[in-house]
C-alpha cells in the first residue's frame, strides 16, 4: 500500500525542487525535533505550544504560500507529525485504561491519513507512486523481513538490558493481547504515516535524502524515552524500513515488519 | 465573499460551545461541590501519592471504636497502582515523560491546560478553512482533515472536566 497526498490541482512540476525549497523542508523538520526534544529537556506543556504553532506554520504554508506541488506534499505530510504529538498529549486519560492510551491518537491519525487521501488523487503530482509498469520486488524480500524482526526486536532488547541503558529486564510475563494488538496497531500506523505519507513526499522533493530525513524525524519521536539507544535505534530501523519501502514502492511489508517488532517489544517489557 | 455555509457555521458554534462549556460548567459545578467534594487538586496537595488520606474522627472515651473515615485517593493513586506497564515502556507515542505528564496532574486540570492550546488551534484551523472556501482556494479539506481529530480531542477534553462533576 503507498499513500500519497496531493494537495495542489497545479499541473505536475518537471523541475527539480531548488535549493531553497529543500532548505524550507529542512527547517521545519529540524524544528519538529527541537519540539519533541523540549518536551524531553524542559516541558510538555512547551512542547504542546510548540506542536500547536508548528502544525498552524505547516498548513498556512501548505494552503497560501506560493510552492511547488512537492514541497505542499511534504507541508502536508509533516505536518501528521505535530498532530500526532498534541493527539497522544492530549487523548490520555486517567479513566482511560493505560492500555489503550497509544492506540487512541493513532486511530485519529491514521483517520487524517484515510481523508487526505480521499482529497487528493495519488500520482498527480510526480509522488513516487508505483506505477503500472514498475514492478516490484516480490513477496519473499517482503516476508524475509518480517521474518527478521522478532530477532532483531529480541537481540536490541537484550542488548539495552545488557548494556543497563534501561531500569528494566526483559521478560516480564505480565503482557496481555491488548497490549499486542495495540503495539501492533500502532507500529503499523507509525509506518503509514512515516513511510506512506511523509517519505515519499521527502523523496519527491529530496531524493534519497529523504529516506534519511524521514528517519531522523521518526527517531526523534523516541527522544522522549530519555535512552539513546533507543533513539539510534529508532534511526537505524527507519533507515532499513524507508530504503525498504522506498525500493519496493510498498507500505505492508514495512508496516507488518514493524508490528511484529513493537509485539515483540511489548511482549517483553 | 460568499455567505458562510450554515453547516460551516454549525461547526464552529459546536467548538465554542464546548469550549465555554468546559470553561464555565465546571465554575457552576464548582461552587455547589466545594462544601461536599473536595477536588482532586486539593486531594493531591492534601495527600500525597503514596500515603493514606485519613479524615480524624473525635471519639468519644464510652462509644465502641468506630473506623476511620477513608477518603477515596485521587485518580492518580488508583492509576499509578494498577498499572504495571508504567516502568519502562518504549513507544513512541506515550512516553515517560507523558506518562509523567498524566500522573501529574488530574484529568480535570490538565485538561484545562491542554483546552487552552487544543480549542483555540481548532478555532483557527475552522476559520482559515472558511478563508480557503471563500477565497476559492484548494486545501480547505485538509484543514478540516486535520480539524478532526481536533475536534475529537477537544470534546474528550472537555467529558474529562465534566466528568468530574458527574462522579
Amino acid at each position: 500500500m503507498t499513500v500519497s497526498i496531493e494537495p495542489a490541482i497545479e499541473a505536475p512540476s518537471v523541475k527539480r525542487p531548488s535549493r531553497a525549497v529543500r532548505l524550507t523542508i529542512v527547517i521545519y523538520l529540524a524544528a519538529l525535533v527541537g519540539a519533541q526534544a523540549s518536551e524531553a529537556f524542559f516541558s510538555t506543556e512547551l512542547s504542546v505550544a510548540c506542536y500547536s504553532a508548528l502544525l498552524i506554520a505547516l498548513l498556512n504554508h501548505f494552503a497560501f504560500a506560493p510552492a511547488s506541488a512537492e514541497l505542499r506534499a511534504a507541508l502536508a505530510g509533516v505536518a501528521l507529525v505535530p498532530l500526532l504529538r498534541i493527539a497522544a498529549l492530549g487523548l490520555p486519560q486517567q479513566f482511560v485504561p493505560s492500555v489503550y492510551w497509544e492506540a487512541l491518537p493513532a486511530a485519529l491519525v491514521l483517520a487524517t491519513v484515510f481523508a487526505l487521501r480521499r482529497i487528493v488523487e495519488p500520482g498527480g503530482i510526480g509522488l513516487p507512486v508505483r506505477a503500472s509498469s514498475q514492478r516490484g520486488w516480490g513477496a519473499k524480500p517482503q516476508v524475509a523481513l518480517l521474518l527478521l524482526s522478532p530477532p532483531f526486536a529480541l537481540a536490541s532488547a537484550f542488548a539495552l538490558s545488557g548494556l543497563d541503558l534501561a531500569n528494566a529486564q526483559p521478560g516480564r510475563p505480565a503482557t496481555t493481547a491488548a497490549v499486542l494488538v495495540v503495539a501492533a496497531f500502532s507500529g503499523m500506523t507509525l509506518e503509514v504515516v512515516f513511510r506512506g505519507v511523509i517519505q515519499p513526499a521527502l523523496v519527491a522533493l529530496c531524493g534519497w535524502q529523504g529516506v534519511a530525513l524521514t528517519s531522523l524525524l521518526y527517531a526523534g519521536l523516541f527522544i522522549g524515552s530519555a535512552s539513546w539507544f533507543v533513539v539510534l535505534l529508532a534511526a537505524t530501523t527507519g533507515v532499513v524500513w524507508g530504503s525498504f519501502s522506498a525500493l519496493t514502492h510498498k507500505v505492508s511489508g514495512v508496516a507488518a515488519s514493524h508490528a511484529l517488532f513493537a509485539m515483540t517489544w511489548a511482549a517483553l517489557f | 465573499m460568499p455567505p458562510l455555509r450554515s453547516n460551516n457555521v454549525l461547526a464552529l458554534a459546536c467548538v465554542l460551545a464546548i469550549g465555554v462549556g468546559s470553561e464555565l460548567a465546571p465554575d457552576a459545578a464548582r461552587a455547589g461541590q466545594r462544601a461536599t467534594t473536595p477536588k482532586p487538586d486539593e486531594l493531591l496537595k492534601r495527600f500525597p501519592i503514596g500515603t493514606t488520606p485519613v479524615t480524624p474522627i473525635p471519639i468519644a472515651p464510652t462509644a465502641p471504636e468506630q473506623p476511620p473515615v477513608v477518603t477515596e485517593p485521587p485518580a492518580a493513586v488508583i492509576q499509578r497502582s494498577s498499572d504495571s506497564t508504567a516502568d519502562f515502556v518504549v513507544t513512541p507515542l506515550v512516553n515517560p515523560n507523558t506518562r509523567e505528564f498524566i500522573a501529574s496532574r488530574s484529568d480535570f486540570s490538565r485538561s484545562f491546560l491542554l483546552a487552552r492550546i487544543v480549542i483555540p488551534l481548532l478555532l483557527v484551523l475552522l476559520i482559515e478553512r472558511e478563508l480557503l472556501i471563500a477565497g476559492g482556494r484548494m486545501g480547505a479539506r485538509a484543514f478540516l482533515a486535520y480539524g478532526l481529530p481536533l475536534m475529537a480531542i477537544s470534546a474528550l477534553l472537555a467529558y474529562a472536566r465534566i466528568r468530574t462533576y458527574v462522579d
